[in-house]
């Protein structure tokens, strides 16, 4: 039976910024993640510090940012330091939409472990959720 | 005319003939084709019913609003612009006016703002949790006194000016009319529009938009205010482009555009409001790009849908009334980083699907707008795009040139059915706000955007370069890095402004708009928070300020 | 805590959980709701001690804004609640066992606010509105300090009553409007309810419906505390009365109801067996368990030898006690 609900689902935060109106990325994610039996939180945040406020309350494996409209590298910035501050700073981070050539290097090292552009085969999103949930679960 | 036809005096055709002769008297719209061909502006006939075929002008308008098109007027070029400060913006379109762009109609200028995130939401530059999105993807500008900078030295009557934003555009069209009142300029000589994408949270859904009630008594108040004091202001743009954008098929994408006009319709009969005053101004933003026949299919039968709405279920009068201005956007999400020039050639036949669909004005987009902002290069290339296609193609000696195709017709028709059930089934779930606030329209958007995502995966659906003929080559194009001082400059800016102004006249002025919005808010006095959102702008009030307001005032969808 | 997260047994996580760590509430919270031994553990350890905290189900039709209507009742609780905690619950998809939870967009402004817990649910195939364990989950969340629990129930307007054996006071909430949802209402959802809220006063036909909702309450019998009210979250009319006529129902309501109330003590008790040790066995990383399990498998032994077998095996291996101190 598909709905064996003990054996531990993945849980992802899925987030955007609540200024940033393009939602077709993160919602068709969602369901992707939803059809490969994952547990999806989804949010749109107005502080960066706000993303990991409900990462903590929603105890999820990995959270995905969408970015369509700038504040790539600043926002990122700032969630990582608030993962450190409260001591999660391995819950693992995906960032994916617009990324351009010149944010990757900060975005990399600021620990970001997926970049995904447009286009990106869905199949790689899924399989990167599915991995990272596991390590940081320590079911790998 | 060649068009052989033994006509009865009331045929579309008759009819056709003696408008053209009204209208454009001692004009000739023939044009010869390479082989001297002499070609007629419009062509008529039967149709494939047998029937008198309906002409280019004539009601439900199917064929386009007017019976000469392009031969006579071509299409307004509003290339999107904007980044950065409004000085930095400023420059680009200096660039644009240049190279030929920023022609409106009747040799006016014409600009097509696009505002950062922040600005587009209704939100200053100080605003908690923004920063890293001021200027990137838009112009940062949130004060009555940033236009004054953009505009320096332009004489606005003979300046379109195109605003396109979301829940910021009363607060920003407010900020334009306060600037130009500054500068002397008549509000009665002021043309151009406001998207008003307040109402839009189910195409791109996710912003922090109003409350979806609060959105459409908003509308009402703008549009409103500005058929008695900006009568040439268009107040109002349904976003087809949108909601295709958010992943809706084409049929539903025009039956929820529809929808939403019935919608603005029936909030503006609520307050009394005389519909043929306000719906000659609204217009829409249809998406090209994807699949080329249904695209102008979808255009005819949008014309003649929203023809027969305003008219049988509305009870329009006025010609401007039923017929559906657009402004065509070629499609933004169908634009791939990977072999990023592709998008030129996806960009041209998006722009020919448009131009064969007669619509009245064209956004191309910039071939590099997957990777990040456009490029100069890549702005121009769009420029040259629509230049060719007028210019080169000869696509504009024949209006409406598929007319009487049987697959265009038939496609048509089938479009309109299926665009009418949708309608029936959003009255019978309650409406549309009611199906916006139980999240229907909401699922319905996402599960054809998932639908259309699992068929590029399976590889039933091709785009090129990305699930087929792809290739390994190394990215190496150039993108436009936006300022990142411009946060810390518009920062500033705000707070300087702040703190120069006369901060009692501001604060008042608030006061005056909230007490315009309950009473706007209990149905009264419609208008007047237009109005008064004009006085705070011209008080100094910031783009930010008059939201708070706003929201406090509408709600909030979130 | 860091790599094996999921590790941890049930007493550590109470005892940090007990201190207010978000992070221990909410792996307790998934531990319980993943049914691992632990989580069971902890929901044994915690049951029925609910203390002082007050408990609210709000359930109603799709569109009727009950996220709405909990994100701006916090703003009127929290000066007599101190600590509030809320449940969401979202249907999960019966093909994939995934779900997408998107209650907690409609409740942002609270994200920063350290003495609000919002939690997501997936309702994982069980029926009735709330999860399996959901009653677990209030019981850790008032062991954990919580002041007040509100569960906002899956919202497909049928059959959700479960919610009314879980929690002390049951807001039904619709909106004008709403057609046949207003029919599922009348259907049974209504007879669970303390107080009817209509919702979206501010719109025309909310005078119509409450009219009619008082109607029907009048009709099915006399309970003068069963009350239906107007609110609006736009305009916040109502929203103070409604705390209020809350707080009145409260005083009436009876003491919560323990989870089995009713039920024989060693019925209970083989439930609550059954169940730990279920969990165990699936858990376990004992030999014995593997070499049963393999057994079974090639049919050397039969499914009664096999599960006493693991009975035995499991007898001398439970882990420590959880228990609250």
């Amino acid at each position: 039976m598909a709905m064996q609900d003990t054996a531990p689902r993945p849980r992802v935060l899925l987030t955007k910024s609540f200024i940033d109106s393009h939602d077709r990325a993160i919602a068709t994610i969602a369901l992707a993640l939803r059809d490969a039996a994952m547990e999806v939180v989804l949010i749109d945040y107005e502080q960066p510090e706000d993303v990991v406020a409900v990462a903590l309350q929603e105890d999820v494996d990995v959270i995905g940012i969408s970015f369509m409209s700038g504040g790539q590298v600043e926002t990122t910035q700032k969630i990582v330091a608030e993962l450190a501050r409260r001591e999660v700073a391995d819950l693992p981070l995906v960032v994916g939409g617009i990324i351009r050539p010149f944010d990757v290097p900060p975005l990399e090292a600021a620990g970001v472990r997926e970049i995904f552009r447009g286009g990106a085969p869905m199949a790689d999103v899924v399989a990167t959720f599915e991995r990272l949930s596991r390590t940081y679960r320590g079911l790998a | 005319m060649t068009t052989g036809q033994a006509e009865a005096a009331d045929s579309p055709y008759a009819k056709w003939q003696r408008a053209v002769a009204a209208r454009y008297a001692d004009r000739n719209f023939a044009a010869r084709n390479r082989s001297g061909v002499e070609l007629d502006p419009v062509y008529g006939g039967l149709d494939r019913h047998g029937a008198p075929a309906e002409m280019p002008g004539q009601y439900p308008y199917t064929r386009g609003i007017y019976p000469i098109h392009y031969q006579y007027q071509p299409w307004m070029d509003l290339q999107i612009i904007g980044y950065g400060l409004p000085a930095q913006t400023r420059e680009r379109m200096d660039l644009l006016l240049e190279q030929g762009g920023s022609k409106g109609y009747f040799d006016r200028e014409a600009y097509n703002f696009i505002f950062d995130m922040p600005t587009s939401m209704g939100y200053d530059p100080d605003y908690p949790g923004v920063r890293g999105s001021i200027g990137d993807c838009g112009i940062s500008v949130c004060k009555a006194s940033d236009y004054e900078i953009l505009l320096d030295g332009k004489d606005l009557e003979r300046t379109t000016v195109s605003m396109v934003l979301n829940a910021g555009s009363p607060g920003m069209l407010a900020l334009y009319l306060a600037a130009a009142k500054r500068r002397g300029f008549a509000f009665d000589k002021l043309g151009g529009n406001v998207t008003n994408y307040i109402w839009d949270f189910f195409g791109h859904s996710g912003g922090t938009n109003f409350s979806p009630r609060g959105s459409y008594r908003l509308i009402a108040d703008i549009a409103a205010y500005c058929a008695r004091h900006v009568p040439l202001w268009n107040t109002l743009t349904i976003s087809e482009h949108n909601i295709c954008e958010a992943g809706a098929s084409n049929v539903q994408a025009v039956a929820y555009s529809i929808a939403a006009i019935i919608a603005v319709n029936e909030e503006c009969v609520k307050l009394g409001i005389d519909l043929d005053t306000v719906v000659p101004r609204f217009g829409f933003h249809v998406r090209y790009g994807e699949n080329f026949f249904e695209e102008i299919a979808k255009t005819r039968a949008l014309r003649r849908v929203y023809a027969k709405v305003n008219r049988e279920r509305f009870g329009c009068t006025k010609s401007g009334a039923l017929q559906a201005r657009i402004h065509a956007q070629t499609a933004g999400s169908l634009l791939t980083a990977q072999q990023p020039l592709n998008n030129l050639v996806r960009n041209a036949y998006g722009a020919l699907a448009a131009v064969l669909s007669g619509v009245n004005g064209m956004t191309i987009n910039a071939y590099d707008e997957a990777l990040g902002l456009p490029t100069e290069e890549a702005v121009t290339l769009s420029l040259r795009t629509s230049q060719i296609i007028a210019e080169e193609t000869g696509a504009v000696h024949v209006s409406d040139p598929m007319g009487g195709s049987f697959y265009v017709e038939e496609l048509t028709d089938e479009i309109e059915r299926r665009v009418f059930a949708i309608i029936a089934e959003i009255d019978e779930r309650g409406g549309l706000i009611a199906c916006i606030e139980s999240g229907w329209i909401k699922q319905q958007v996402s599960a054809a955007a998932y639908q259309w995502r699992q068929e590029i995966e399976s590889g039933a659906r091709t785009m090129v370069g990305v699930n087929k003929y792809a290739t390994d080559e190394p990215e190496n194009y150039a993108v436009f890095q936006p300022d990142p001082e411009a946060a810390r400059l518009a920062i500033a800016d705000v707070e300087r402004h702040r703190a120069q102004r006369d901060n009692a006249r501001c604060a008042a002025a608030l006061d005056d708009l909230r007490r315009a919005g309950a009473e706007v808010n209990a149905g009264r006095a419609v208008g007047s928070v237009m109005a008064m959102l004009v006085a705070a702008a011209d008080a100094d009030a910031t783009l930010g300020e008059m939201q708070t307001v706003l929201h406090d005032v509408f709600g909030r969808n979130k | 805590m860091s790599a094996a997260r999921h590790g941890p047994d049930g007493a550590t996580l109470l005892v940090r959980a007990r201190t207010g760590d978000s992070l221990a509430v909410a792996r307790a919270i998934t531990a319980i709701e993943n049914r691992t031994a632990a989580g069971i553990e902890l929901g044994l350890a915690v049951r029925g001690l609910r203390g002082r905290c007050r408990t609210l189900g709000v359930t109603g039709p799709p569109g009727a804004g009950k996220s709405s209507l909990i994100n701006a009742l916090i703003g009127d609780l929290l000066p007599r609640y101190p600590r509030i905690g809320i449940l969401t619950v979202d249907p999960s998809s019966p093909v994939s066992g995934g779900a997408v939870l998107g209650d907690r967009v409609r409740m942002a402004a609270h994200s920063a606010n350290p003495d609000v817990f919002i939690r997501s649910l997936a309702a994982r195939g069980h029926l009735g509105g709330v999860t399996r364990t959901t009653r677990a989950v209030i019981d850790l969340l008032a062991a954990a300090g919580m002041d007040f629990v509100i569960v906002e129930t899956v919202g497909t307007g049928q059959s959700e009553v479960e919610v009314a054996e879980l929690t002390d006071v049951k807001l039904v909430v619709c909106a004008p409007g709403l057609g046949d949802e207003m029919q599922a209402i009348k259907a049974g959802v209504l007879e669970i309810a303390d107080l009817l809220v209509v919702n979206k006063a501010d719109l025309p036909d909310a005078e119509r419906t409450i009219t009619h909702l008082r109607a029907m309450l009048l009709h099915r019998g006399h309970d003068e505390r069963r009350r239906a009210l107007k609110v609006s979250t736009l305009t916040r009319e109502g929203l103070a009365a409604l705390a209020e006529a809350v707080e009145g129902r409260f005083a009436d309501a009876p003491p919560p109801p323990a989870a089995g109330q009713g039920a024989s003590p060693r019925l209970k008790l083989s439930e609550d067996v059954a169940e730990l040790a279920a969990a165990l066995v699936r858990e376990s990383a004992d030999p014995r368990i593997a070499a049963i399990v393999a057994d079974l498998s090639a049919g050397v032994i039969s499914p009664s030898q096999a599960a006493r077998a693991a009975l035995d095996a499991l007898g001398d291996a439970s882990p420590a006690d959880v228990e609250p101190n």
